[in-house]
Parts: C-alpha cells; sequence; structure tokens
C-alpha cells in the first residue's frame, strides 16, 4: 500500500538526478524565450515615420512628434501635410481634383497618399504588424 | 557473397545498433503522429528518444546515420519526404544532432539526457524558423518563434527525462552495453 504513483515517481527521479549544465539549459531556454517575445511581439509600436517626396527635396519626420504643418513646393505651388494626432494628411493642395486632400489621413506604415500633378507622395515607413503578413497558409 | 570480413565484431554491432534505433524512431514517429496536435508543425518528438539513446551509445558518426534514418522515417510515415517541410526536417534534425553531440562531448560528466534534449529540442526550433524565415513565410515568420520554443522547450525536456529514466533502468540498455 506504500508504493508511489509511477509518474510521480518518475517525474521526481528526473528533477531529483538533474545536473549543473542541465540547469544551465533550462535557464537559457527560459531566457530564449523570455528575451525572444520581447524581440518579436515587444517592437510591433516600432517608431514610424513621415516620408514625404516632392520633385524637389524630402522630408523623414517621426509621426509621433505632435502637430505640424509641412509646405511642400511643387509645379503647381504649395501642397500642405499635416501631422497630427499619428496621422498624416494633405489639408491643402493647388491641384485641380483635389484628390490628395479627399483621400483623407493615413497612419499605418506602407499606406500613402499622393498628389500627382504637385508630384507629391506622402507615405508612412517603419517596422509594423501589417507591414509583411502571410496571404495563405496551407497544410 | 559480401565479404563481411574487414567488420570486427564490435563494429557490426555498432550498424546493428544504428539500424534497430533507426527502426525505433520509425514505429515512434508514426506513434507521434497519431496524436493530435495544436498545430502542424507541433511535434511532440517521440522519434528523438532512439537519437538520445544513441548519443550515449555510439560515436558521433554512427549517431548522424540514426539521425539521417529518423529523417527518413518520419518523412515517410507524414509523407513529407517530397515537400519543403523534409528539407526543414532534415536541416533541424542535423543541427540540433551537432548540438546535441558537441554538448554531450564537452560536459558529459555534468550533464543528463534531459538537458540535451532541452538543448536538441531548441536548436531544430531555431533552425527550422530561421529557415522558415528564409525561404517560405518572410518575416512574420519570427511570430511563430516564441510558441515555438515553448513548446520545443517543454516537449525536449520531458523526452529528455524519460530518456534518461530509460537509461538508468532498462536492462536493454545495460545489454547493450556489455555488447558494445
Amino acid at each position: 500500500m506504500k508504493k508511489k504513483e509511477p509518474s510521480i515517481h518518475i517525474l521526481h527521479s528526473i528533477v531529483g538526478k538533474l545536473k549543473f549544465f542541465d540547469y544551465v539549459t533550462v535557464v537559457f531556454a527560459v531566457l530564449l524565450v523570455v528575451v525572444s517575445s520581447l524581440y518579436v511581439y515587444g517592437s510591433n509600436r516600432g517608431v514610424l515615420y513621415v516620408h514625404i517626396k516632392s520633385f524637389s527635396r524630402e522630408w523623414i519626420l517621426p509621426l509621433d512628434g505632435g502637430e505640424r504643418i509641412i509646405h511642400v513646393e511643387g509645379p503647381l505651388g504649395v501642397t500642405e501635410v499635416e501631422i497630427d494626432k499619428s496621422t498624416v494628411r494633405i489639408v491643402k493642395s493647388p491641384c485641380k481634383n483635389k484628390i490628395c486632400v479627399r483621400s483623407g489621413a493615413i497612419s499605418r506604415p506602407g499606406q500613402w497618399v499622393a498628389c500627382l500633378p504637385n508630384r507629391v507622395i506622402v507615405s508612412i515607413e517603419g517596422r509594423g504588424p501589417k507591414e509583411d503578413y502571410v496571404d495563405a497558409v496551407n497544410f | 557473397m559480401i565479404d563481411i570480413g574487414f567488420m570486427d565484431a564490435k563494429r557490426e554491432e555498432k550498424i546493428k545498433l544504428v539500424s534497430f534505433l533507426g527502426a525505433v524512431s520509425l514505429f515512434l514517429s508514426a506513434i507521434d503522429y497519431m496524436i493530435p496536435r495544436p498545430m502542424p508543425f507541433v511535434r511532440l518528438g517521440l522519434a528523438n528518444l532512439s537519437i538520445l539513446l544513441a548519443i550515449k551509445l555510439l560515436e558521433p558518426r554512427y549517431v548522424f546515420l540514426v539521425v539521417l534514418l529518423k529523417v527518413l522515417g518520419q518523412g515517410l510515415i507524414q509523407g513529407s519526404m517530397f515537400s519543403y517541410v523534409f528539407l526543414f526536417s532534415l536541416t533541424g534534425s542535423f543541427a540540433s544532432g551537432f548540438v546535441m553531440i558537441f554538448l554531450y562531448r564537452m560536459v558529459e560528466r555534468w550533464i543528463t539526457l534531459v538537458g540535451i534534449g532541452l538543448m536538441g529540442a531548441l536548436t531544430s526550433n531555431i533552425v527550422q524558423v530561421v529557415l522558415a524565415r528564409f525561404i517560405v513565410f518572410g518575416k512574420s515568420a519570427w511570430y511563430i518563434l516564441p510558441p515555438f520554443l515553448i513548446m520545443g522547450s517543454i516537449s525536449g525536456f520531458l523526452l529528455g527525462g524519460v530518456a534518461e529514466v530509460f537509461w538508468r533502468r532498462s536492462k536493454w540498455v545495460k545489454y547493450v552495453k556489455t555488447r558494445l
């Protein structure tokens, strides 16, 4: 009647006989899991940049750098780009159709707004979760 | 007739053991494949039991033969022999074979099969995720690394524990040791 549960017995005999480098590998494994988790999941909210390109100049500005308006010179006149609350939009444009203004605000990496007549391209760059993903996986 | 005169008895015993361990890993792959898994790539890795025993019993070149047999057996059982999954399995198994043999040779006296199995599982998982990063899935492959490492560590640790207990208690192991 004093016989131990076999599973507990085996577990006990494993843990009881571990040697120094077994513990080293366990610590290593835990560290690896923690570091890789931090690296992989922690960097999702990386710094995003606004990249503005005109026919003569380029700007690279932080997306979260507070409110500011950039005046971009183009062949037709000045296009006003506004960065505010982590979004970017074109507020004023000298072009005829105003597609750029009506495209609204962008906020995620990879998105862009452009005013082709005035040759202004605004895009958001940086590492983010939506930058690169699998379309479909089949097993 | 095949001339086996050059084979001394011990070498023959070792080759017999390699083929036996290969057969065991084939059988264990089948058992492993029967067990339902939460994610397609997550495996218990039962077949690695024979590799762990091989590391204790045989020299590195024979161990690599067992690894090769395990990979072939796994590919056969899981039907992944001619897909990229097989490449993953091959690379991961050989990398972890290297690490485990190296570790065992370096710190033999201060490590058990638990630590060796754990490191082997980690190596195989890391190598496979790195391959996935560069061959199939691109950057998003990194997202699977932490869960892979967690599952791999747990299964590697447990399997190492089973192997260690088997190593200490099995009459078969004692018998084989006397013949090598």
